[in-house]
């Protein structure tokens, strides 16, 4: 079963994540945390990672950027979640290694259609 | 018995005293005295003033009226009395003495009143006098009679032929003397010419002399002191000259006589009516025929007029100077040749420069200034070398600075043209824009700050409702159904205007930046459908796309483009009543012709029209259309939700593409929106099927 990490803050939104990705029949690990967000994708090597921007303790763009750094071409897709939806917060993003962006609010299709695609590869 | 070659040399020198003296006064002294050295027998003699001898020539006679000009009188020596204390020839004379014979009367008791040589008058005053014996020679030159010498004695005396040849050869010579100070006189009468000539001419000219006692005064001056020159002529000039003026006035004709010099300036004169006007003077010293000073002229110009101008050109100036002064922007003016004209206090403020060493001096010197201070940004010095010279363009931006507080100065430049259209130099304002760019940045923070935080619940409530919808919390009632969907849309609709709202803002903070590449319009408007087709299909509206075959491709932010035509679109299907038709079609425009649109277009260009069978715009409405919140009126009394900001980013989205947006539209019939999207390189060899 593939398992996706998901980093997320607001625990209903958690919880939404949670709920439509485990109906889809993922397996899915939850942090409310960027520091926790970080260790989990270098120890436990998900095979995606779904970040929130705005995280406690560290912020999911250098959470992202340093999964990218360490762990090079073996780093897990990676897509950003943020409400922040201009175009330069998603350059940025970009810069910083994130595989796929999704703006708040999404519907549920479209975030099981980018996470399918992220899989895909 | 003297000898006689004394006596020659003392009447020699006796002569030469009376020839060499150089005025009236001198000349008959020096004559009185030789007649009583000579003549000790002598009590009293008379010089009457021929100056003043009046020809009166309605007499054949010839008869004279005689001014005493010096009496010498034994008993009141050794003054010489003068004036009326002997006035005894105001009388008449006769023939002989005019002829130029001697008058000798040896006893003026026994002389009668039929002598024909004397009149009656005259005998009584000399008699008066105490006199007995006389004798009256004239003071002739070259038949010119300018006087005459009586000679008297209060003894008996019989005056002896050689006696009376003495007093004549001494008269002669005072005659001499005399014509020598006529002279003298008559180049007095030629600067009178002189004053003459200036008496029509236009300004005041006024001649005085030593003592400042007016002697001429021309035409101009009786009419601008309002008074006659009669009136004036043997008054002190002082009563034409205010008090506070006075005493420079007086240095003033001193040193021009001094310096034998004209001065010129500005003084003051004040006329009859007691009313004080400035004038221009030049005042300088009159000469008599020897050279000697006897007077001063002055010449005044009424300065008033120039003065008022000069007053009114200041006033103006000064208003001008407390506009600039009081203006919130820094104010430098360049004139044509690269000099400061001006600059205001607000400039001095902002840059720490002072003014004074700024205004008439050259931009290299304003340069320098600016380059030795760090504080001063490089951009100032930029701007002005930049543009200073320049006779066409107007130029803005803006750039930050930090000298005792840190600014953020928006510029403009622009040529300066006088009314006459003449160029007349170039003009730097800055404008302090610290505050307002704290307070857009403040607003843009804000509404990204609440447009995230509305983000985040809606995210879980329109997450939720799917879910739920989805039938991943169990079966659901149909009604509980039909509830969620209604909760969906509204959060559709609520997301839907937080995204507008962070569009205008993003807009309107000049943060929106598109992202261009090339694309096929046909893909545009397919993707665009998607997004309302499950409207339409509800509304069983028909929908009808034409797209021209071999439309070149567009350089557009494909986001964007998709909103405005999805917006477009959306209104279309929105104000279309069911059963109606939206047509869709995009077309190549490289001229006319073109709905009908007042505003220039950039062509050629791909139009994009979308047509509706609605309900239409009223004409007054069509204007205000694309304006932000606003609502045409039978939208807003049929209750059809909406913000009145999907037109305004429709707008700004087109034309941030460099295409323009219109309407044409007629109240229940329908609506025609027509953009276009600008082809790059003129829409030659861009031709679709090479990806998008």
């Amino acid at each position: 079963m593939t398992y996706i990490l998901v980093a997320e803050d607001d625990p209903h939104i958690q919880l939404l994540i949670q709920r439509k990705l485990e109906i889809a029949g993922y397996k899915v690990r939850t942090t409310n945390n960027g520091k926790s967000a970080l260790e989990l994708a270098l120890t436990d090597t998900p095979r995606i990672v779904l970040l929130d921007i705005m995280l406690p303790e560290m912020n999911g763009l250098d959470v992202c950027h340093a999964i990218k750094k360490q762990l090079g071409v073996k780093a897990p897709p990676i897509m950003m979640i943020s409400a922040r939806g201009s175009q330069i917060d998603v350059n940025a993003a970009e810069q910083l290694g994130a595989d796929d962006y999704l703006i708040k609010p999404f519907s549920l299709g479209d975030l099981l259609e980018h996470v399918q695609s992220l899989l895909r590869g | 018995m003297p000898d006689p070659y004394d006596l020659i040399e003392q009447l020699a020198n006796a002569a030469h005293r009376i020839a060499v003296s150089t005025d009236t006064t001198a000349v008959l002294q020096a004559t009185f005295d030789a007649i009583t050295n000579y003549a000790p027998q002598i009590d009293c003699i008379v010089a009457a003033g021929a100056e003043s001898a009046k020809s009166d020539t309605t007499d054949a006679d010839h008869v004279i009226h005689w001014t005493v000009s010096a009496v010498w009188d034994r008993q009141t020596e050794p003054a010489l009395a003068s004036g009326s204390a002997f006035d005894l020839l105001q009388g008449s004379l006769l023939d002989s003495l005019a002829r130029g014979e001697p008058l000798v009367i040896t006893a003026l008791a026994e002389t009668t009143n039929d002598d024909p040589k004397i009149d009656e008058d005259t005998r009584r005053r000399l008699a008066e006098k105490g006199l007995v014996s006389l004798v009256v020679v004239a003071l002739n030159v070259h038949d010119q009679w300018l006087g005459l010498l009586l000679i008297g004695c209060r003894q008996p005396h019989s005056f002896e032929a050689s006696e009376i040849r003495l007093y004549q050869l001494l008269a002669d010579q005072a005659a001499l003397g005399l014509v020598r100070h006529r002279l003298a006189q008559n180049a007095a009468a030629v600067i009178k010419a002189a004053a003459d000539m200036f008496h029509d001419v236009g300004d005041c000219m006024i001649t005085t002399d030593l003592n400042r006692i007016i002697t001429s005064f021309n035409a101009a001056a009786e009419i601008r002191y309002d008074v006659t020159a009669t009136q004036m002529i043997g008054k002190p000039i002082s009563v034409l000259i205010p008090p506070h003026c006075r005493a420079e006035n007086e240095l003033w004709s001193q040193l021009a006589v001094q310096q034998n010099r004209a001065l010129r300036g500005e003084t003051e004169r004040i006329d009859k009516h007691r009313q004080i006007f400035p004038v221009y003077m030049v005042v300088w010293p009159l000469h008599n025929g020897t050279g000697r000073p006897v007077g001063v002229a002055e010449f005044t110009i009424d300065n008033s007029a120039h003065l008022h101008i000069q007053t009114v050109l200041q006033d103006e100036r000064d208003l001008y100077e407390a506009i600039l002064e009081s203006s919130p922007e820094a104010i430098v003016m360049f004139n044509m040749t690269q000099q400061v004209t001006a600059a205001n206090l607000q400039f001095e403020s902002f840059f720490q420069l002072s003014r004074y060493k700024l205004v008439q001096h050259t931009l290299d010197e304003l340069i320098q200034q600016i380059r030795q201070r760090e504080d001063l940004p490089a951009d100032l010095a930029n701007i002005l070398l930049t543009f200073v010279g320049d006779m066409y363009q107007s130029a803005a931006g803006d750039f930050e600075m930090l000298t005792n507080v840190r600014r953020v100065l928006v510029w403009y430049s622009t040529p300066v043209y006088a009314n006459s259209g003449v160029q007349v130099g170039r003009l730097f304002a800055f404008r302090d824009a610290t505050q307002e760019r704290a307070v857009d940045h403040m607003k843009t923070d804000f509404v990204s700050l609440v447009s995230h935080e509305l983000n985040t619940p809606l995210t879980s409530i329109r997450g939720f409702t799917d879910l739920i919808l989805d039938g991943d919390a169990g079966g659901i009632s149909g009604t509980v159904r039909e509830y969620l969907k209604v909760i969906k849309f509204n959060t559709d609709r609520l997301i839907a205007l937080i995204n507008d709202v962070l569009d205008i803002t993003r807009i309107e903070a000049g943060r929106l930046v598109l992202h261009r590449d090339l694309y096929e319009v046909q893909s545009l408007i397919d993707k665009a459908l998607l997004s309302v087709l499950a409207v339409t299909s509800t509304h069983q509206q028909q929908l009808q796309v034409t797209v021209a075959p071999d439309l070149p491709l567009v350089w557009v932010d494909q986001h964007r483009m998709i909103q405005v035509i999805a917006n477009l679109l959306g209104n279309a299907s929105k104000y279309t009543n069911s059963g109606g038709s939206i047509t869709v079609e995009a077309r190549m425009v490289i001229d006319s012709p073109l709905p009908e649109t007042s505003t220039v277009l950039l062509l050629p260009a791909i139009l994009i029209g979308i047509h509706d069978t609605g309900i239409g715009i009223a004409p007054k409405d069509l204007s205000l259309l694309f304006t932000r919140f606003y609502r045409a009126e039978q939208v807003t009394l049929q209750q059809v939700a909406g913000t009145g900001l999907g037109l305004a980013i429709v707008k700004s989205f087109v034309e941030l593409h460099g295409g323009q947006v219109w309407v044409q539209s007629e109240l229940g019939l329908g609506s025609s929106f027509y953009f276009t999207i600008p082809l790059v390189g003129g829409g030659h060899d861009l031709h679709s099927g090479r990806g998008g």
